[in-house]
C-alpha cells in the first residue's frame, strides 16, 4: 500500500454523517446561527478527514507522526468545534436525554480526570500496539478520545463553569496534558514495537519520528489551550469592565 | 562580587526595614514568612551567579545559562517583591534616602513611567527577546562587561514585571483580571521562545557544544523546558492566588 493512498475507517463516516441527519433534525425546533452551522459542520469533516484520508494510511501503517497529529485534531480540535456548533437548546436536550450519568460525568471534577486518563491510558504501549495490530482496534481508540474531548470541552462551552474556574480547569489540563508530548520529544527509544517494525517513510527512523511526533502534539495542544485559557481571559476583563472594577486595592495579595 | 555585595546590601536594608516595623508594633507586617521569601529570593540570586552554576552556565551548557536566566529574571524578583508588599516595601529604604527620593520629580517620573503596564510589559518582552538572538547570546559569553549588562536587564525586567503582578504598593494599576492577563502573556511569550528552543532541529547557539553526555541540541531542549517549568510554577502559581482573590467575593455573597 502507497503512502498516499486513501485509508478508511467507515465507522466515523457512518457515525459523521448520523450526527449530520441529527443535527439537521435540531435544526427545524432552533436554527442555529451560520456561525454554528459551519463550526459543527468543521468539527465532523475534520473527524472524517483525519480518519478517511492519506493521514489515517501514513498513521495506522507508518509514522507515529501521522497518528499522534490525528489523535490531536480528533481529540482536542474537533470536539471543540462540534460542541461550539450546539445551540444552547440543543446542548440542553442533550444533557436531559443524558441523565444522570451524563450528568455526573458532564461535572469538572469528573470531566478533568476522565480526560486526563484517557488521553494517557489511550496512549500507553500496550494498548496503542493492540489497536494498531488488530486494525479495528482502533476504532476503540479514535472513539474514546473523541468521547473524551466532548467531555473535557462540554463543561467549558456550556458555561457550567464561571471564568475563574475555567481558567483553572484550563491550566490544569494543559499541564497534566503535557507531559506526555514531552516525553514523546526526549525519548532515545521508541515506545511502540508496532511503529519500529513499520516501514519507514521519509527517512525517518522509530525514534526521531516519535520526537517528532511529541513535537507536533505539544505545539498543537498549546496553541489550543493558550487559544482557549486567552478566550476567558478576555471575558475575565469583559467582566471586570462591565463591573466597573478599577482595582480599588482590596484584591491585594 | 558585586552579586554578593548586592546580596548583603539588600539582606541589610530587609532586615532594618522588619526591625522598624516591629518596633512600631507591627510585627504582623513583617513576619518570619516574609523574611523567609526574601531570604529565599536572595538565596536564589547567589544560586544563579555565584555558584557552580555560573561556570557552567558560562561554558559549558545552554539549559544552565537558561536555568540561571530564570531565576534571575524571575522567581527572584517574584519572591522579593512578594516579600516586601504592603508596608515593608515603604521601609526598605531608611527615611534619609526615601524622602530625598520621594521629593525628586524626576525619579517619580521615571519610576511611574516604567511602571505604566505597557512600557514595563514592552521592556520584559524586549528584554526576552533581545537577549534571546543567537548573536547577542554568544557576544554576551565573551565580553564579561556585556554580560553583566544583560544579567542587569533581567533583573530590572523582572522587578517591574513582578511589580505589576503582585502590585505591593496597592496602586491598582492594573486590575486583578489585567494581572491575570498580564501573566498569560507573559507565559505565551515564554512559550514561544520554549517552542523555538525545543522544536529547533539544530543547535541555535554556537558557543554551547554540549557537556557531561548531553548533546547540544538535547541541552537547547532543556533549556526551553527549563524555561517552561519555572514559568509554569511562578506564573501558575500567581494566577492561581489571583483567580481564588477572584472568587473570594462571590463566595462572601453565597454564604451571606
Amino acid at each position: 500500500m502507497s503512502a498516499t493512498s486513501f485509508s478508511f475507517e467507515p465507522l466515523f463516516l457512518v457515525l459523521a454523517v448520523v450526527a449530520r441527519a441529527l443535527y439537521y433534525g435540531a435544526e427545524r425546533h432552533e436554527r442555529p446561527s451560520p456561525l454554528r452551522a459551519t463550526s459543527f459542520a468543521a468539527g465532523l469533516l475534520l473527524i472524517a478527514a483525519a480518519l478517511n484520508s492519506p493521514l489515517e494510511t501514513i498513521a495506522a501503517h507508518r509514522l507515529l507522526l501521522a497518528h499522534l497529529l490525528q489523535n490531536g485534531l480528533i481529540a482536542d480540535i474537533a470536539p471543540l468545534l462540534l460542541l461550539l456548533g450546539l445551540t444552547s437548546t440543543m446542548r440542553q436536550a442533550l444533557a436531559r436525554r443524558g441523565g444522570r450519568v451524563f450528568a455526573t460525568l458532564m461535572r469538572a471534577r469528573v470531566a478533568l480526570p476522565v480526560w486526563v486518563a484517557v488521553w494517557y491510558g489511550t496512549h500507553l504501549a500496550g494498548f496503542y500496539d493492540w489497536a494498531l495490530d488488530t486494525g479495528w482496534g482502533l476504532n476503540i481508540e479514535h472513539g474514546l478520545l473523541i468521547l473524551a474531548g466532548l467531555l473535557f470541552w462540554w463543561p467549558l462551552v456550556t458555561g457550567r463553569l464561571s471564568v475563574a474556574p475555567a481558567l483553572g480547569y484550563l491550566g490544569a489540563a494543559f499541564v497534566a496534558s503535557s507531559f506526555l508530548g514531552l516525553a514523546f520529544i526526549f525519548s532515545s527509544r521508541p515506545f511502540y514495537s508496532f511503529y519500529e517494525r513499520a516501514p519507514r517513510l521519509w527517512g525517518l527512523s522509530p525514534v526521531r519520528d516519535q520526537n517528532l511526533g511529541g513535537i507536533l502534539m505539544n505545539a498543537e495542544q498549546t496553541v489550543v489551550f493558550l487559544l482557549a485559557i486567552g478566550w476567558f481571559v478576555w471575558r475575565l476583563l469583559e467582566e471586570e469592565h462591565a463591573a466597573g472594577s478599577g482595582g480599588d486595592g482590596s484584591e491585594t495579595l | 562580587m558585586l552579586p554578593v555585595a548586592a546580596v548583603a546590601v539588600a539582606a541589610l536594608l530587609f532586615a532594618q526595614a522588619s526591625l522598624r516595623l516591629r518596633r512600631r508594633g507591627r510585627a504582623d507586617l513583617a513576619g518570619w514568612d516574609r523574611a523567609a521569601l526574601f531570604a529565599l529570593g536572595l538565596a536564589l540570586t547567589l544560586v544563579a551567579l555565584v555558584s557552580p552554576l555560573d561556570r557552567i552556565a558560562d561554558n559549558s551548557l545552554l539549559s544552565a545559562h537558561m536555568t540561571q536566566h530564570v531565576l534571575i529574571g524571575d522567581a527572584t524578583p517574584a519572591l522579593l517583591v512578594f516579600a516586601v508588599r504592603g508596608p515593608l516595601l515603604v521601609f526598605m529604604l531608611p527615611a534619609s534616602i526615601l524622602a530625598p527620593l520621594a521629593r525628586n520629580l524626576r525619579v517619580r517620573a521615571l519610576l511611574r513611567f516604567l511602571l505604566r503596564p505597557r512600557v514595563a510589559c514592552g521592556l520584559w518582552a524586549a528584554n526576552l527577546a533581545v537577549w534571546h538572538v543567537p548573536y547577542l547570546y554568544d557576544l554576551a559569553l565573551r565580553h564579561q562587561d556585556l554580560h553583566d549588562f544583560e544579567h542587569f536587564c533581567w533583573v530590572v525586567a523582572g522587578l517591574l514585571a513582578w511589580t505589576l503582578l503582585i502590585d505591593p504598593g496597592s496602586h491598582a494599576r492594573l486590575t486583578v483580571g489585567g494581572r491575570v492577563a498580564l501573566a498569560v502573556g507573559m507565559f505565551a511569550a515564554g512559550q514561544v521562545l520554549t517552542d523555538v528552543l525545543v522544536f529547533s532541529f539544530h543547535p541555535l547557539y554556537p558557543a554551547y557544544h554540549g557537556a557531561y553526555g548531553i548533546s547540544a541540541l538535547t541541552d537547547q531542549q532543556l533549556s526551553g523546558i527549563a524555561m517552561m517549568v519555572e514559568q509554569l510554577l511562578t506564573l501558575g502559581t500567581l494566577v492561581t492566588v489571583l483567580l481564588r482573590l477572584r472568587l473570594r467575593p462571590a463566595r462572601r455573597l453565597v454564604t451571606a
